[in-house]
């Protein structure tokens, strides 16, 4: 009885446990096929940018490079003589790629200056209409944007800053999540730290600058990370905006690039992979390099 | 008398002394800190909101102006066939992508929270795509989908389905579109799932193994309630994301939403009327209908989820 009871305990164990093992190889599959419809998009990008033209458009279709060339890269950056190129005034990618990168820089600078100033007032200090400034800042968070487009418009037509860079970097520095995000991260500074340097004869300034900035960094950083992304890869505010070439972000670019009702060519794919995975390239090294910080930014708030 | 004379400085002292720290940088300080931010907040965040309104009740054409005509706007929308499409499509396309988007960034999660070989691999992998830009799985999508020189051609050969572009077909819009949303925003989803799975106390689960319970009924008894409020959170975020969708759509089948109108949106619908077509008093009231709309739906999410939560 006792030694039946044990092996049947044995078998059923056993069979538990050959179904956790199959549970397990059926799970990493799931995940596998999920992992390779994530990637395969950025192979077929990457792989070609790196085909000469023909054989993007051939039959059988090619996996792979065959005959890998770096001239789609050469056409865009106007090494090579190219047709589309010359269409947008002999503006190479190198013009676009300064152009994204001055304006995406600026506004991150000026994001997370602003962001952490109002926030260590919101977290640390207590004054008058604090809460309610607060409060209603947050609210206005529900109204989608697509509302405030075209005053915003307007307003940018009467100052005369259509055909500048201005409406990219300036109206997107009021972001309150940015605010937001800043204030979460300072309420966490020990209230003892910023005693011990008014002690010391800080200045609000000084405790700001010396005290509370090196401490939130780990916050900054997302929220820097996360304002350089989102203004590198905004396509919406240049698309009303920009009509000069030489004025274009990476994304216009390739938007123009991928848009076949201009002046009626067939849209350049093997340019469009090579400056398609040009623009995403800095924003993946960012996220190797800074995971943590990247997931952090793009999460926070889910849950408070 | 002589009190009186040495009353008087020191009154005037204290008062003085009062208004000197009224004065006094330190309580001027926040106020400085945070006007940078709220003064730009008002002219580019407030102030536009209010005059939208403003514009929605006028027949404003381009920058010039244009008169008032009372709720013109508005009774407009009730019969522009467009805007009845691009709603309804809008509707559609968010039921079925805040659905789909709740079982499967949940699903990845409830797998990938064990610990297991690869998973930090499976985690970044499937993050990627949520930092490429919208415009690159644009570009992406419309050469998968649409070109006959897709990788798709040969992989449904193989099934001896011929493929030679879906993007013409007006059938196919809506699921391309839903395709190219959930690849585009699955992980981020799963990252916020994760999260909220991972603040579950693992003893719940013991007790329930304890008790008797099988995977399926702990997922659905102690995961499902106890992630109520994360999952609400996805439902809202997805929801107003497909009103919002502006990039994809746009990039794909530009602003009239291709073959039939099969995906005419709300946001590039608005785009249309006014940056193509310029009719800054209809666009606005158009946003600001859509703006009711979606504060209605959140609403009504948090409350749903809060009452069951509740239950």
């Amino acid at each position: 009885m006792h030694v039946a009871n044990t092996h049947q305990d044995r078998v059923k164990r056993k069979g538990r446990r050959r179904r956790l093992a199959l549970g397990r190889v059926f799970t990493h599959i799931v995940l596998f096929i999920a992992l390779l419809a994530f990637l395969f998009p950025f192979y077929w990008m990457i792989t070609s940018s790196l085909k000469p033209q023909a054989d993007i458009f051939s039959m059988p279709i090619k996996f792979w490079p065959t005959r890998p060339t770096l001239d789609n890269y050469l056409e865009l950056l106007g090494l090579i003589p190219s047709v589309v190129i010359d269409g947008l005034g002999g503006h190479t990618i190198a013009r676009f790629i300064l152009n994204s990168t001055i304006i995406a820089i600026v506004y991150t600078l000026g994001a997370i200056f602003l962001a952490s100033l109002a926030g260590y007032a919101f977290a640390k200090i207590r004054f008058k209409g604090r809460n309610a400034l607060f409060i209603f800042m947050l609210a206005t968070m529900m109204i989608p944007a697509s509302v405030g487009l075209i005053p915003n418009y307007i307003i940018m037509a009467k100052l005369g800053w259509v055909n500048t860079w201005l409406p990219l970097i300036i109206p997107s520095l009021a972001t309150p999540f940015n605010v937001f995000w800043m204030r979460q991260y300072t309420t966490s500074v020990p209230d003892e730290m910023l005693e011990a340097a008014k002690i010391d004869g800080c200045g609000p300034f000084g405790i700001y600058w010396r005290v509370v900035l090196p401490v939130v960094k780990p916050g900054l950083a997302a929220l820097a990370i996360f304002a350089f992304m989102s203004n590198w890869n905004a396509f919406m505010v240049p698309l009303i905006y920009l009509n000069k070439t030489e004025l274009y972000t990476l994304p216009l670019f390739l938007g123009f690039l991928n848009s076949s009702s201009v002046s009626s060519r067939p849209v350049p794919f093997h340019l469009v992979f090579a400056g398609s995975f040009l623009s995403v390239l800095p924003i993946l090294a960012i996220f190797v390099l800074a995971q943590r910080h990247f997931v952090a930014g793009l999460t926070a708030g889910s849950l408070k | 008398m002589g009190t009186g004379t040495l009353d008087l400085p020191v009154k005037s002292e204290t008062a003085h002394a009062r208004m000197r720290r009224w004065y006094s940088w330190e309580n001027v300080a926040p106020y400085v800190f945070i006007s940078p931010f709220f003064i730009l907040f008002g002219i580019f965040g407030v102030f536009p909101i209010l005059f939208a309104l403003w514009i929605s009740f006028r027949n404003w054409k381009g920058i010039r102006g244009g008169e008032f005509i009372g709720f013109e706007n508005f009774t407009r929308l009730l019969t522009d066939s467009f805007f009845h499409t691009a709603l309804k499509n809008t509707m559609i396309l968010g039921l079925l992508y805040t659905t789909l988007m709740i079982l499967l960034s949940l699903g990845f999660a409830a797998l990938l929270n064990r610990p297991m070989r690869g998973r930090a691999l499976y985690r970044t992998a499937y993050f990627l795509p949520v930092v490429t830009s919208m415009v690159v799985v644009a570009i992406l999508f419309k050469f998968f989908m649409g070109s006959t020189y897709s990788p798709l051609t040969p992989v449904l050969g193989m099934f001896g389905i011929e493929f030679r572009g879906l993007l013409g077909m007006a059938w196919a819009i809506k699921p391309i579109l839903l395709v190219m949303m959930l690849w585009r925003w699955v992980g981020f989803n799963m990252m916020i799932m994760l999260a909220g799975l991972q603040s579950i106390p693992a003893e719940l689960y013991d007790a329930a193994r304890i008790d008797g319970a099988g995977d399926v009924q702990a997922f659905r008894y102690i995961t499902v309630p106890l992630m109520r409020r994360v999952i609400a959170f996805v439902a809202i975020v997805s929801t107003i994301g497909m009103f919002e969708m502006f990039e994809m759509p746009y990039l794909l089948l530009r602003s009239g939403g291709g073959v039939d109108r099969a995906g005419l949106l709300t946001a590039p619908f608005i785009f249309q009327q006014a940056f193509e077509l310029f009719k800054f008093g209809y666009a606005s009231a158009i946003a600001y209908v859509i703006a009711l709309i979606i504060i209605g739906l959140s609403l009504l999410q948090m409350f749903a989820s809060e009452r069951t939560a509740s239950e």
